[in-house]
């Protein structure tokens, strides 16, 4: 076991080394100048001369990686040129409200995708198994902002369900008192029911539009990762000593193929981290996807690629949290990886 | 499959109903493309007052300036499904290209192939089309780099491990002590055999392509206002889905769920994935 986990640790260190060069170079290197992207048309050679000097763009590409790289370790990812305040607080600052959307998005996903991939894959083939299908591919066909538009025309200006898309909170209601961020945690911990009822209804609609796309994900990953288990010995021998099929499906079949969902489980929580800057600029919802979309409206490059930094780092994290689960739960994963 | 006739694969598309409307609507749209531009009006002629709902005489309504919505979507069939499609063709070849030498040569190219491959996958693909684009500079084919760059790594994956194991048949052998050199074997000889799965990706990635280009449109990046294209109009319409006027946004959505909708149904029952 400890062989594997050293070995899974190092991959992910590797991929996080790669990760800091690779978008250091997209950012330093592609044909582009981020003093002038960030200056506009309508800088003069004398000004954007002074920002590149004071970025330190003039000094030799290896030296402007160490530094960059020196940096770093120390946490320091150097200055949000459009706001004067570091990358990483300006960042970091919104990643509680990212995680609370993400964690509502999950949740969504897994509640309807889980039993109608289940649904789907108790009989194959059959309507109920067509039926899921193409629910999940209309979820993967809808344009993330076009859904969220619908939710918005559907469930807020006509029908009033939900709280129009003004970001966590009614304007003006304070925030609960800050322990985890999570406002829906926070006002529980502070014993406030209105302020978490409120928070909740505020998260639905962006949560439900990133969770219905990515349900669709995780019905399809469900049920080809439960149909690959009907055809195994196990199943057979359960269905031959006469337990009925639900049964077998319920408590063999998943069990098993629970792993390849937790892989999945993952992958769909590192896509709802990651894919949230449109929601959360429809939502007006005060997460790291907004600081990006700022930072695309002001052409901060360093600030964009702080973002793509961190969400790349969190994703990484993420599979290897799963990977070493998996190597916990099952016994043939860990041998496998330690040859 | 492949040695059935022509004939024969027709009547076999009557037990593949998916297939079939997959293959109708993509039809149907590349038609009416095809027509459209020369039949209604100039996508930019503002042709009547703003904001009309949708009517007999503008069947999709108009937008804020009064231009015809069902001639703006229209007009941008074409132009959306040729970046779907150069989009995910750019990242079939490249990644192809790639996976190829890297399952053919193995050792240490193939390891560190596999660990660049690692890294792009640890982006969104979409976060990491905005940067590449955004760090470039914008313009129509460098909007389809960036998505085709940002969609590699599962072409690299799929046919890497599909040359794993055909490179162990024995033409590959056969090839190899006829004297071919390692590109011969590789992009003559293991390449047309192992395409197949990259295929099915393919129109998958070309969905995709339309989606991402949408959510970029609405974060002003890559495509911009005035041109008539589907994510554009969605990311112009949406103040109006406030305000009541529904129709902006929500044809041209609807336009673009339909085309990703039908490359779904084509890709996944290329990909066996049938009943």
């Amino acid at each position: 076991m400890l062989r594997y986990v050293l070995r899974r640790l190092l991959i992910s260190a590797v991929t996080v080394v790669g990760l800091v060069v690779v978008t250091f170079l997209v950012v330093r290197v592609l044909p582009g100048d981020a003093a002038a992207a960030r200056l506009g048309p309508e800088a003069s050679q004398a000004d954007i001369e002074a920002l590149r000097a004071q970025l330190g763009l003039d000094d030799s590409l290896p030296k402007q990686f160490v530094d960059y790289s020196a940096g770093l370790l120390h946490g320091d990812m150097g200055p949000a040129v459009s706001t004067g305040r570091p990358v990483s607080d300006e960042l970091l600052d919104r990643l509680p409200a990212t995680i609370e959307l993400a964690i509502a998005g999950l949740a969504i996903a897994l509640l309807l995708g889980f039993p109608l991939g289940l649904l789907a894959a108790a009989r194959p083939g059959r309507l109920s198994d067509a039926l899921a299908r193409l629910f999940a591919v209309l979820g993967s066909s809808m344009a993330p902002i076009w859904l969220g538009l619908l939710l918005i025309f559907g469930l807020y200006s006509t029908w009033q369900l939900f709280p129009g898309p003004v970001g966590r909170l009614p304007i003006g209601t304070p925030p609960p008192p800050e322990v985890t961020g999570l406002y829906v945690v926070d006002s529980l911990l502070a014993g406030n029911l209105t302020l978490a009822s409120q928070s909740i209804q505020f998260l639905a609609l962006p949560a439900l539009t990133l969770g219905l796309g990515a349900s669709a994900a995780v019905l399809k990953m469900v049920r080809s990762a439960v149909l690959q288990t009907a055809d195994s010995g196990f199943v057979r021998t359960a269905r031959a000593y006469g337990v009925p099929a639900r049964e077998v499906l319920l408590r063999d079949q998943l069990r098993n193929a629970m792993l390849q969902v937790l892989t999945a489980i993952g992958l769909v929580f590192g896509f709802l981290l990651g894919g949230n800057i449109i929601v959360e600029r429809l939502f007006n919802w005060p997460g790291m996807g907004r600081v990006a979309y700022d930072a695309l409206g002001s052409n901060d490059l360093g600030l964009l690629q702080g973002y793509a930094l961190i969400i790349g780092t969190l994703y990484i994290l993420l599979n290897l949290v799963v990977d070493l689960v998996y190597g916990l739960i099952d016994p043939r994963v860990r041998l496998g990886g330690s040859n | 499959m492949s040695s059935a006739t022509f004939p024969a694969r027709l009547g076999g598309l009557r037990h593949r109903p998916f297939l079939l409307v997959g293959l109708v609507i993509i039809a149907a749209l590349v038609l009416v493309g095809a027509i459209g531009p020369f039949v209604l009006a100039d996508p930019a002629a503002r042709v009547a007052d703003p904001f009309l709902a949708p009517s007999a005489s503008h069947w999709f309504g108009t937008d804020s300036y009064g231009r015809d919505i069902f001639a703006r979507c229209v007009n941008a069939i074409w132009l959306d499904l040729a970046i779907g499609v150069s989009v995910a063709v750019l990242a079939m070849v490249i990644g192809s290209a790639i996976g190829v030498i890297a399952g053919y040569l193995g050792g240490f190219v193939d390891d560190v192939i596999m660990r660049a491959v690692d890294i792009l996958m640890a982006f969104p693909g979409f976060v990491l089309a905005m940067i590449i684009l955004v760090s470039m500079g914008e313009s129509l084919p460098k909007l389809a780099i960036a998505l085709a760059i940002a969609q590699v790594a599962p072409f690299v994956r799929l046919v890497r491990s599909k040359v794993l194991s055909e490179r162990e048949l024995e033409y590959v052998a056969a090839a190899r002590v006829s004297g071919a050199r390692w590109p011969r074997v590789a992009f003559r000889h293991l390449l047309p055999n192992s395409i197949r799965p990259a295929a099915v990706q393919l129109t998958l990635v070309c969905g995709y392509s339309i989606l991402n280009v949408s959510g970029l449109a609405y974060l002003g990046v890559g495509i911009h206002p005035p041109t008539a294209e589907w994510g554009v109009m969605v990311a112009e319409g949406a103040a109006n889905m406030l305000t009541g006027q529904w129709w902006t946004a929500f044809f041209p959505g609807l336009l673009i769920a339909i085309t990703v909708m039908a490359l779904h149904f084509i890709g996944d029952d290329l990909g066996g994935d049938r009943q």
